[in-house]
């Protein structure tokens, strides 16, 4: 047993905590995307991450937030504030903590990546000490902008699927996704000002995408890097950032350890 | 199990459940209030012979469910085999102090009954008696479920448009001051079932917030009872475990039995029509006719898929093993 059973977060929503045993060297925070939730966006991944021995000694958040409501960039304040408030190990099923995490490694999914960047230029802006530790991964990211009527479509399950193909189409946060939204112009704007920089590590995330995504526009963004393996075959926007044992795909645990 | 693994379990139990702040506020405020015995059982009265109406009954007795919720969560893990005896001397102390107390007693045993607290009393008062431990086959693949469950549930509990939602299952109404009228299940039911209506009150872009809350509520609560459903499905092998995951919301699926629940159900088939309904023709043109009709299929899918999970879980047998454990 490397975790301790999940330890539900107060902020945001429904945000989950599984706690290392031992001492923490990293912590891993997961940023679901459009219509997603803590855990379910992500699948196996808590399940196979608790029993992995490369993660015995990683906390791993579950970060959720109610992706309907808002703006993207008000997401991100909130994100940016969950971060501050545990960017310190403090986990209730250890005898002590140590005083911080040597990697923070940011793993965000479609419309996540962009709430997560919107987090990491705040804690530049205000100048957060943690941020040096911060690594940003991304799978399917929506900065390039999203198909609407897809990403509703397809990114809702179930029941969701009949009111939402119904009433989603006014929030506000559907037009922060589109191509040429207010919101993306700024995101890369203000990530191009950090080109060549000291901060230039922070933002240059890893980036998997899926070929012929349905729903987000794949393109460079930034200065950012594609790992090896992308694009990847065979998924789809919404199955990229589930590893499975079944069909043996793991390649998302492996990307994400890689940055340990 | 081991006693560390075992402590450890209890301890995210008891953080995530009984750490809680409205667990902790209903513990502190029956301790003082409780000492007034006349004052507890008219805030614990039944809603039937007086309503309740003002913040402070509301609050306590929202409280008081957090925490009776904590040890029906206990109860629930015990028959489970998620946890074992002997539970902590603190844990027993309380919930005797809670679930002995004669007005407590009457709140969950005839006015609200629920088989979980109930379970625990008698578990407390004599645990070989119940025979739990001979009844129970822990394993880590009935964890996992349980697991399951409890984060399901606490997505519920702690969902505001649900939240909202279940109060008008509980025949309860909320009155906008936007839109001047009161808000009750018909109401809301309406609308869903409406296409002309949610164009015409444009719900979803925040025009009327608490409309817009309860319609999602409603969606997210239909959504709630498939997943609920599905763990139970997956319990099928442990129909004790199962017995004790139905009782932890009885409550809801005995109301899917009466009027709220047939409003609730007449909604779903009006939707399987709606999903007829070219919205997207009013909105931007990017579309698909395939994608249209995908939309289409998979709605009406979707719906009588919740249709099929309401039925199952409105089945009180299922709940069944539990009763007959509390009357050997």
């Amino acid at each position: 047993m490397f975790h301790a059973p999940a330890a539900y977060l107060y902020e945001g929503k429904n945000s989950t905590a599984y706690y290392c045993l031992k001492d923490p060297e990293a912590l891993v925070i997961f940023v679901h995307g459009f219509k997603g939730t803590s855990l379910e966006t992500w699948d196996d991944f808590s399940s196979l991450l608790i029993e992995h021995p490369s993660f015995a000694n990683c906390d791993l958040f579950f970060y959720g937030y109610e992706s309907i409501k808002g703006q993207a960039f008000d997401q991100g304040q909130e994100l940016l504030r969950f971060i501050n408030n545990n960017h310190k190990p403090k986990s209730p099923f250890r005898n002590r903590n140590p005083k911080m995490y040597s990697k923070i490694v940011i793993a965000a999914h479609s419309l996540g990546a962009i709430v997560a960047r919107f987090a990491i230029l705040g804690s530049i802006e205000q100048n957060y000490d943690w941020r040096k530790m911060c690594k940003l991964v991304l799978f399917a990211p929506a900065h390039n902008g999203a198909r609407i009527q897809s990403l509703i479509m397809d990114s809702l399950d179930g029941f969701y699927k009949v009111i939402g193909g119904i009433t989603m189409f006014f929030l506000p946060i559907i037009d922060d996704l589109k191509p040429d939204s207010a919101a993306l112009h700024r995101l890369r704007t203000e990530t191009e000002d950090y080109r060549g920089g000291p901060e230039h590590m922070l933002l240059n995330a890893s980036v998997l995408h899926v070929f012929g995504d349905r729903i987000v526009h794949n393109a460079p963004f930034c200065f950012d890097v594609f790992v090896k393996e992308s694009p990847i075959r065979n998924h789809s926007h919404k199955s990229i950032c589930k590893p499975m044992l079944i069909n043996n795909y793991l390649l998302p645990i492996e990307i994400i350890r890689d940055q340990l | 199990m081991s006693k560390e693994k075992h402590d450890i379990k209890l301890k995210s139990l008891n953080l995530n459940f009984r750490k809680n702040l409205r667990a902790d506020r209903g513990y502190k405020s029956f301790l003082t209030i409780s000492k007034d015995s006349d004052r507890l059982a008219s805030l614990l009265r039944n809603h039937k012979t007086q309503p309740i109406v003002t913040h402070e009954e509301i609050r306590f007795r929202d409280d008081m469910d957090f925490l009776l919720s904590y040890y029906s969560i206990i109860s629930c893990s015990l028959l489970a085999g998620y946890i074992s005896s002997p539970l902590p001397d603190k844990t027993i102390m309380e919930a005797k102090e809670v679930l002995l107390n004669p007005v407590v007693k009457l709140f969950y045993e005839e006015y609200y009954p629920l088989y979980l607290p109930q379970v625990l009393c008698k578990y407390l008062d004599a645990p070989q008696q119940l025979g739990i431990a001979e009844l129970v086959n822990p394993s880590r693949k009935n964890d996992q479920i349980f697991e399951s469950l409890l984060l399901l549930f606490r997505s519920r509990i702690e969902d505001e448009d649900i939240d909202g939602f279940l109060f008008l299952l509980d025949d309860g109404g909320f009155y906008d001051s936007n839109l001047r009228i009161p808000l009750d299940l018909q109401f809301v039911l309406e609308i869903v079932g409406s296409p002309r209506l949610l164009v015409e009150f444009k719900v979803g872009s925040q025009t009327y917030p608490r409309l817009d809350s309860l319609v999602f509520g409603f969606s997210k609560f239909v959504s709630y009872l498939s997943g609920y459903a599905a763990l139970l499905r997956r319990m099928s092998n442990a129909t004790l475990f199962r017995a004790a995951a139905w009782q932890l919301e009885s409550y809801w699926f005995i109301r899917l039995h009466e009027k709220p629940g047939y409003q609730l159900e007449s909604c779903l088939k009006n939707l399987l029509s709606i999903t007829d309904y070219d919205f997207f023709s009013k909105n931007e043109g990017e579309l698909l006719q395939e994608e249209r009709d995908k939309w289409q299929e998979e709605s009406k899918k979707s719906i009588q898929l919740a249709m099929e999970d309401i039925t199952y879980l409105k089945d009180q047998e299922l709940g069944w093993p539990l009763v007959n454990l509390l009357s050997n």
